[in-house]
């Protein structure tokens, strides 16, 4: 028995020993230029969903472009539209069908590189529950590209409106709060004779503006590594931050079919909002780009009685893909 | 072992560089199509023909590089995505769910020359037809194909162009009891900038089926049909050239 013990272990020795060895690699630098990018891309992305506290879900597609167009100068587009817009249906006159349409600008502030150590996968496998990467220990230096700007630009947005999901104390119809309305004839229908139930759903439009800051990062590094094969690491990332502010919350007016309209109004509102989103591309090659956003819209204030002040109506997850194609288009402000 | 491994990767390496200068993507993803799917059925109690415009929206990649053909087909199942707006609230007279729900093929590609490739290829998959004449297109039964093709690859100029032929058979049980068709397919693709451009697909498919109708299946008697289901539809959309 001992000397079966001895032997596990003189040979876990001797794995582990293999495995430092397998360390000691070598490899030649193929490129390692993160300005060597294109600095254009343009998405059409098939399918999008947005999770948010207005009506549940939206799906749809959308198109997205960025635009690096110079030293100083960041823009950027992003439209979505709705094919599958939860609640949408429910009416023809109330809802309205998710879309969401904004465009920017960026000033960089910082654009510099610096030489650090990244993380290059060697191999990946899976066996059951357990996954084993295997890294080059320390990483391989690379030139790793970092830039910094203020942003702002404009953003509009429509979505169906549940109203169920919105304080029934603090939304009105025509000055009569939702809790009582939905006892009265608001929602049912007297024209015909059954006196069916209307749908207790709505839309609402937000214009706004947004600012904030953007953190982008690019490595554009490919190695050859003795015994592996080509590695990279690959990066065109986008973090941003901003602040929205709307001007107006448009709540749509609710129609019943016995003609009467009924003004909508939330007593309590908020203009300002935050998000906070990830954006990933390859800087040259080709292939499909997500982009991720949550956050919170301008809408609707929190109810004073919540310890934390976030109103889950307006609270919002977005995520969003497709294959884009860069483009390599000569800059036009140089900021200099 | 080191040799062999060095040797088989130089090998690929070679492969793939050679991969830079043949081939095209045709990445409708998505894509538009215009077209029309005629539908016949005999000894069918619901309908005997209908014909409608194909749907118009795509999601499908058709990728030919030096050694390799591969083909993704969500066709029918984006559209029916495209379409949850409208057919929750019967907006749809009938649906155009045709083809690929999720759908494929995977050839090699022979020749040595720039500008010409000769290939076969394997298709296998999960396909739709309104043969049910359904309105809602998520409501529509699939079945599985698979076959084989042949395809040739040939640059002419700043043209590109393609062209597939295929053979299939389709089986799903308690639906298609027995089935079968071929395709035809082109594709013509112009670079305008920067290797990307737009290439255009007609493509022609004909089905024929001995089926159990959906009003039969769920009537117990499962009584055959026989359909036929014929389709020409012109494909665009942005294509990345090699």
């Amino acid at each position: 028995m001992k000397t079966n013990l001895y032997t596990a272990v003189f040979l876990i020795m001797i794995a582990a020993t293999n495995r430092l060895n397998a360390q000691s690699i070598s490899y030649t630098y193929e490129h390692d230029d993160p300005f060597d990018i294109k600095n254009f891309s343009a998405t059409i992305d098939p399918f999008f969903i947005d999770v948010n506290g207005h009506n549940g879900y939206s799906f749809g597609w959308g198109a997205r472009a960025e635009f690096m167009a110079g030293k100083r100068l960041l823009v950027n587009f992003d439209m979505r539209t709705g094919f599958g817009t939860n609640l949408y249906r429910k009416s023809n006159e109330n809802t309205r069908n998710y879309f969401n349409m904004e465009g920017g600008l960026g000033l960089v502030l910082v654009n510099r590189m610096k030489r650090k150590n990244v993380p290059i996968i060697l191999s990946q496998t899976t066996s059951g529950n357990t996954k084993t990467t295997v890294y080059i220990k320390g990483g391989v230096p690379a030139n790793c590209r970092f830039l910094f700007a203020l942003r702002g630009g404009f953003l509009q947005y429509t979505n169906s409106l549940n109203y169920e999901k919105i304080a029934d104390s603090l939304l009105t119809f025509n000055d009569i709060t939702y809790r009582e309305a939905k006892t009265g004839n608001v929602f049912k229908d007297t024209i015909s004779d059954l006196g069916t139930d209307i749908a207790q759903v709505g839309g609402i439009y937000i214009p706004a503006v947004y600012a904030g800051l953007q953190f982008r990062r690019i490595r554009n590094l490919l190695i050859d590594v003795s015994g592996w094969g080509y590695r990279g690491n690959m990066m065109y990332s986008d973090f941003y931050v901003d602040v929205l502010f709307a001007p107006l919350i448009g709540i749509k007016d609710f129609k019943n079919p016995d003609g009467t309209t009924y003004k909508v109004k939330h007593q309590e509102t908020t203009n300002l909002g935050w998000r906070l989103g990830w954006f990933l591309r390859k800087p040259k090659d080709q292939g499909f780009s997500f982009k991720l956003e949550i956050g919170s819209r301008p809408g609707f204030k929190a109810p004073k009685n919540t310890n934390v002040p976030v109103n889950k109506s307006n609270m919002y997850c977005m995520m969003t893909f497709g294959l884009y194609i860069p483009l390599k288009i000569k800059p036009f402000y140089d900021g200099e | 072992m080191k040799k062999n491994v060095t040797t088989f990767c130089l090998l690929l390496l070679a492969t793939l560089t050679k991969a830079q200068t043949v081939g095209m993507n045709c990445q409708y993803f998505p894509g538009l199509q215009v077209g029309f799917v005629s539908v016949k059925a005999t000894n069918n109690a619901q309908f005997s023909k209908y014909r409608f415009g194909a749907a118009t929206p795509l999601l499908m990649i058709d990728r030919i590089t030096n050694r390799w053909y591969v083909n993704m087909d969500f066709n029918a199942l984006y559209y029916a995505a495209t379409q949850t707006n409208k057919a929750n609230d019967d907006r749809i007279k009938i649906s155009k769910a045709e083809g690929g729900l999720y759908a494929g093929r995977v050839g090699y590609m022979f020749g040595e020359k720039d500008d010409f490739r000769f290939g076969v290829n394997g298709n296998i998959g999960f396909l739709t037809s309104n043969l049910d004449s359904i309105d809602r297109p998520l409501k529509q039964r699939g079945y599985i194909n698979y076959g084989l093709g042949v395809l040739a690859y040939k640059k002419i100029g700043k043209f590109r162009a393609v062209a597939k032929v295929g053979y299939e058979l389709y089986r799903k049980k308690n639906f298609i009891t027995k089935g079968s068709g071929f395709y035809l397919e082109g594709t013509l693709g112009y670079s305008f900038f920067q290797k990307y451009g737009l290439s255009v697909m007609p493509c022609f498919y004909s089905k024929k089926f001995d089926y159990i109708p959906l009003a039969e299946k769920s009537a117990g008697t499962m009584t055959e049909a026989k359909g036929k289901v014929r389709s020409f539809v012109l494909r665009v959309g942005l294509t990345k050239f090699f």
